[in-house]
């Protein structure tokens, strides 16, 4: 579990807060979305959250640990995991089964068990084979899977994703997010930043961050149908839910809190078939 | 073509090696072969032509390493054929022209270069960077002693063999970039060439220093500096590598000794 409270940052001393009263929850196994316009203090978040960055006011408590108590750092980075936006910075090895390994190697794990994981990690990521490629000729899509991998190997029960499916094309992405799923699945707790709304439809909370404040934290639903909400923040709204709000602009009778392409094609039928049988349109 | 000594995959007695090993019979390889005599040099050759046959690397590969050195070798050997004697002075020009003295000792010479070359590439050929490095740092241990960081300076040997293939993919990248605004990096003779290599020097620094930041936030983000590190590799030494070690070292030692 991390917990943050009243945590206020800021990079140096007479700085403005980049952060400013902060309180959030993240329980074990969730998969939170975090959105926001850019420097609204996305990343500065995440980072504090394993230690890299300390907070400048309140506390961050991680299983337990507190991340500004002396020598909890290591520990607390073995607990929650970055993937950080660009793959090809977070990449160190000149292969792929020595990147894979560069983090149980920090945890100074017996070789025989470095193998173990490297394999398995780069097994989930389906990389399988590609253990003794250069990680210089990956593709982009590739390397994201790898700088995943190289997160999965140090077992973490907390998994940070800065933006993991930028720069990649469709298939790169359905991959990238299927792994998440997959990774989630198992138990791990997702912190997903995301400039695609539809990448984090399925996330079981939204976090939305404004000038370094958290200004809504709720279910998917709630966020994404809020019309004036994402808007206001220059997001974009998910297809599905502009298109439901446009026709309710239009002035047709559909519901407007639809997430997904299923749920909106399963609205308009319902209302196409209502109007043909002449019945009375339903108003939510 | 690939550069020199460029790594190539293998499962040979030679690659599956101790790094350790392969640096220390390196170094001792060479020091013998400095001192050795033409007799000596050829049981040398020998040794090193059974040493590549073990390797199982194709034998041309290993050879075609000589090419870059190739002007380096003739005028080393031009040079040792013209001076030559106990006074060292320039003989042709003395009138005296060659001389088998002067020949041998150029024969000698270039020969003993050729070796070590030869020697080199075999080590590097058979030995991936990182586990160069990893042996590196492991031989210069006991200077933590005294206060050298070796596994930071290890760690940061490494980086700078991951990051050079992107740095020269960026450097591309940019001067395409550049190509496209309309400079012209053919034109302007050479100050023009050097105000265009300016142009892309500030560029590729400033990624080079942003890159730089976040690999450092990301590999302190994947756990590094928290103490004791491990390799996929169990840095151990056997009795094959103890044994290859010694090998080398009678069969190259013992001939410059006897003679």
């Amino acid at each position: 579990m991390i917990r943050l409270e009243h945590v206020g940052f800021r990079y140096n001393r007479s700085g403005p807060l980049v952060l400013d009263d902060i309180n959030l929850v993240i329980d074990n196994g969730e998969h939170i979305g975090i959105i926001g316009p850019n420097g609204s203090g996305k990343t500065t978040l995440v980072q504090l959250m394993n230690a890299l960055l300390l907070p400048s006011e309140g506390r961050i408590i991680v299983d337990g640990l507190k991340t500004t108590d002396a020598g909890t750092a290591a520990e607390i980075r073995r607990r929650v995991g970055i993937v950080f936006q660009n793959p090809e910075s977070q990449i160190v090895g000149m292969t792929v089964e020595e990147d894979t390994a560069f983090g149980p190697g920090n945890l100074a794990l017996p070789a025989q068990e470095i193998r173990r994981r490297v394999d398995d990690c780069l097994g989930a990521v389906g990389l399988s084979g590609f253990q003794e490629r250069s990680t210089h000729k990956l593709s982009g899509g590739e390397k994201r899977l790898l700088s995943i991998a190289g997160i999965l190997a140090m077992q973490p029960r907390h998994i940070i994703f800065d933006e993991p499916t930028a720069f990649l094309d469709p298939a790169g992405r359905e991959r990238v997010l299927a792994v998440i799923d997959e990774i989630n699945r198992q138990g791990v707790a997702i912190i997903h930043i995301s400039h695609h709304m539809e990448d984090i439809l399925g996330a079981d909370r939204i976090i939305v961050l404004k000038d370094g404040r958290i200004v809504r934290d709720g279910a998917p639903r709630q966020i994404f149908c809020d019309p004036f909400l994402l808007a206001g923040l220059q997001l974009d709204i998910p297809a599905a839910a502009a298109l439901m709000q446009k026709l309710r602009a239009a002035g047709e009778p559909v519901r407007t809190d639809i997430l997904t392409l299923d749920e909106a094609v399963a609205e308009i039928r319902s209302t196409v078939c209502g109007r043909r049988s002449e019945a009375q349109p339903r108003v939510p | 073509m690939e550069g020199f000594g460029v790594y190539v995959p293998g499962k040979s007695f030679i690659h599956g090696r101790d790094p350790r090993v392969k640096i220390l019979a390196s170094i001792f390889l060479s020091i013998v072969i400095m001192r050795a005599g033409l007799s000596v040099l050829v049981l040398h050759s020998l040794l090193m032509a059974g040493l590549v046959i073990l390797s199982r690397l194709a034998v041309l590969r290993v050879i075609s390493s000589l090419k870059p050195f190739l002007s380096f070798f003739a005028v080393i050997f031009v040079l040792h054929c013209l001076v030559w004697g106990e006074s060292d002075t320039v003989h042709a020009v003395s009138g005296e022209l060659l001389s088998t003295e002067g020949l041998i000792r150029a024969l000698t010479v270039t020969w003993r270069f050729a070796l070590m070359v030869i020697a080199a590439a075999l080590f590097t050929m058979t030995t991936k960077p990182s586990e160069l490095i990893a042996g590196i740092g492991r031989l210069l241990r006991p200077a933590r002693a005294v206060g050298v960081p070796v596994q930071d300076v290890a760690m940061m040997m490494a980086l700078a063999l991951r990051f050079m293939p992107i740095f020269l993919d960026e450097w591309q990248r940019v001067r395409t970039a550049q190509m496209a605004r309309g400079v012209d990096f053919r034109k302007g003779g050479l100050p023009g060439k050097v105000r265009t290599i300016g142009t892309l020097a500030l560029p590729l620094l400033i990624n080079s220093f942003r890159t730089a930041e976040e690999t450092a936030t990301a590999i302190e983000g994947r756990g590094y500096g928290a103490g004791e590190f491990t390799h996929l590799r169990e840095f151990k030494l056997t009795a094959a590598d103890c044994g290859a070690l010694a090998a080398i070292c009678i069969a190259a030692g013992l001939p410059l000794i006897a003679s």
